[in-house]
């Protein structure tokens, strides 16, 4: 059964890069308590973390858990649990809380009878434009399908249910429709140090035709997702799926290719209006000031590869006892 | 239903519905199966009254320029192939049929010639080594292509889907067969691979007076991503998808068709609130074009009226002439 739950992570199955965030550290406590393995956790820590090398949330919830098991007086695995238990809700909390101010925030950037687009499936924007919608806005939604995962079909779909008037479009017809759009709203799945900002394939061609019809472009986001490492030279990694489970019946022998699409994209900085965190409204490249904020500066922070190896000795210390 | 719909013979029937369910696509294609229907109708016509003939044409013209509002190529080659109809010399049944059936055949020919033209042409802007990206399913743009490759240039397709229909998959196997290298795309990824593409090379299904090009949604997105990266934006396309209606100001009407497309019926009642708008064409505006490929040679963009003066000359074409639907109504 967990290992279902892993399978569903790791496939990206599971589309909002939040959500993957709060079901990857359900899966690890209950790893933690049932299994009792910490080799096993480590294991499913690091299988999550290679398959969405693109998430700074995620990778910025496993530096707050390594720091706060680092910091905590570990005397027995029970206590290691705990540990991990406290952080783990700390973190939901955050997410939560993110959400929420984010969201607030960037509602009151819509104003009465406005045209929004958007991509993709994004909790943060899902909830600016229900706030929105809930303040007694009048709102018009264009979402894109978003290929090749065409989340933004699911994501158009909830949007309408709600009772908020919404239009679904191929994602190639965005410069179509562009210049009936008032603002863009977008999520990210990692802000760089310069304020260019990654998240789903297609956002940078959205935020090119936006700017090109100057059209307002926000991501709506929270700090946990700026990558520190970007501020030290990384470079955010953007991987390719297979997009054969995505291809329409039939079509055998271009299956048989295996077809690659690249995952994300990154929007520069030029092309966004502003960004939305918890902490308020700022321009892109400003983000860098967050980052001192957050993280401290100057920037201490290895990849994130630096805190698993870190991680790995806390627990071997644990195992040993 | 046209008045005297039951006269029309059933194989022109079957390439108007063809058209309309899009079981014949692309502007080129549409044109020659038009002018092949109007040879057959004009063959399959019984009586002697001349008037009485050219009635039966005109209604099976507005039968076949109903099926699709975008493509100019269908009023034009309607309008091509009827053009003797209109001459004094002709005085007899016999003479219209023969004069309808010979240009019906003639204008097959030449869309048949004007492809080799374009390809010819349009291979010199290719060159060894190129990546070039290409989005739906144009022959004119594939022709281009094929003969660049067959005269011994290293050259990788990056073919996009083209949602909602997958033309691309089409224009996909099409390049296989040849032998050439293709990677299929998702149209989310072209901005984030044009940094990887030399050329592009799409068709058109109109080009309009002022050098705009009307094809396939998603056509102007893919040119604004290459603009902004100065990756060389080609148009190919035989002439007669300029639209000489666009000259004396009528506007190209672009079609939205069915949400069914795009999302399947069942999910449209699971969320009945839920619409879908399917734009099939979209307008790329003459400044992101570096040049149409034409049978008559490559053009910049806007001088499209020299092509359109060239062809029906001044004035470049009558009001009462047959032309598409304004908006489709299916």
């Amino acid at each position: 059964m967990l290992e279902t739950e892993l399978e569903k992570i790791v496939n990206g199955k599971i589309y909002s890069s939040s959500e993957t965030v709060l079901c990857t550290l359900e899966l690890l406590g209950k790893i933690l308590k049932q299994r009792r393995d910490p080799a096993f956790f480590m294991e499913v820590l690091e299988k999550i973390l290679k398959s969405r090398p693109t998430s700074a949330m995620l990778q910025n919830a496993v530096r707050i858990i390594t720091n706060n098991l680092i910091n905590a007086n570990i005397q027995s695995y029970d206590d290691l649990v705990n540990s991990y238990e406290n952080t783990r809700q700390y973190i939901v909390k955050k997410i939560y809380s993110d959400i929420e101010e984010s969201s607030k925030i960037a509602s009151r950037r819509i104003t009465n009878n406005e045209t929004i687009l958007t991509n993709s499936y994004s909790i943060f924007v899902k909830k600016t434009i229900e706030k929105a919608f809930a303040d007694g806005k009048s709102l018009k939604v264009y979402v894109t399908e978003s290929r090749p995962t065409g989340e933004g079909i699911k994501f158009a779909a909830e949007l309408s249910d709600r009772g908020i008037e919404t239009y679904l479009i191929v994602d190639s017809a965005v410069r179509f429709f562009m210049k009936e759009v008032d603002k863009v709203l977008l999520s990210s799945e990692a802000i760089s140090a310069n304020g260019a900002v990654v998240n789903k394939i297609g956002t940078s061609l959205i935020a090119l035709a936006a700017h090109e019809a100057r059209v307002r472009v926000y991501v709506v986001s929270s700090t946990l997702k700026f990558s520190p490492g970007t501020l030290i030279g990384e470079l955010v990694e953007i991987p390719e799926i297979e997009i054969s489970d995505y291809m329409p019946e039939g079509w055998d022998r271009l299956k048989a290719l295996r077809p690659r699409s690249p995952l994300f994209d990154v929007t520069p900085p030029s092309f966004i209006d502003a960004i939305i965190t918890e902490k308020g409204v700022i321009a892109p490249e400003f983000a860098i000031m967050m980052f001192r904020e957050t993280f401290g500066w100057p920037a201490s922070i290895g990849g994130y590869q630096t805190d698993i190896n870190e991680l790995r000795e806390i627990l071997n210390k644990i195992i040993k006892w | 239903m046209h008045e005297d719909a039951h006269r029309f013979p059933a194989q022109v029937y079957e390439i108007a519905c063809k058209i309309r369910e899009m079981k014949i696509r692309g502007a080129g294609r549409i044109a020659k199966a038009a002018a092949e229907a109007l040879g057959v109708a004009a063959e399959d016509y019984k009586g002697e009254d001349l008037e009485d003939f050219k009635m039966y044409m005109v209604n099976v013209s507005k039968l076949l320029t109903s099926t699709r509002p975008t493509a100019v190529s269908l009023p034009n080659a309607v309008s091509w192939v009827l053009k003797p109809l209109s001459s004094p010399d002709i005085s007899s049944v016999q003479e219209a049929k023969a004069a309808v059936k010979s240009r019906a055949k003639a204008f097959v020919h030449y869309a048949d010639q004007a492809l080799r033209k374009i390809a010819e042409f349009g291979e010199k802007l290719l060159t060894d080594g190129d990546t070039v990206l290409t989005h739906c399913n144009s022959l004119a743009a594939i022709s281009v292509i094929v003969e660049a490759f067959r005269r011994g240039k290293n050259i990788q397709v990056f073919v996009t889907e083209t949602r909602p229909k997958y033309q691309g998959y089409i224009t996909s196997e099409m390049l296989l067969k040849e032998g050439l290298r293709i990677r299929l795309i998702p149209e989310t990824s072209v901005r984030y691979l044009m940094k990887r593409v030399d050329k592009v090379v799409v068709g058109a299904d109109t080009v309009a007076a002022n050098g705009a090009v009307v094809n396939k949604i998603g056509t102007s997105l893919i040119a604004l991503a290459a603009h902004e990266k100065a990756v060389d934006f080609f148009v190919a396309t035989e002439t007669f998808k300029f639209s000489p209606y666009t000259f004396i100001g009528d506007i190209v009407p672009i079609e939205f068709r069915p949400p069914s497309e795009i999302v399947s019926e069942e999910f449209l009642k699971m969320h009945p609130r839920l619409k879908v708008l399917n734009p099939a064409f979209d307008v790329t505006p003459p400044d992101f074009i570096s040049g149409i490929i034409t049978e008559l040679g490559i053009i910049p963009p806007k001088s499209a009226a020299i092509i359109i003066e060239e062809i029906y000359g001044r004035p470049v074409i009558s009001m009462e002439s047959p032309r598409g639907v304004e908006e489709d109504t299916s």
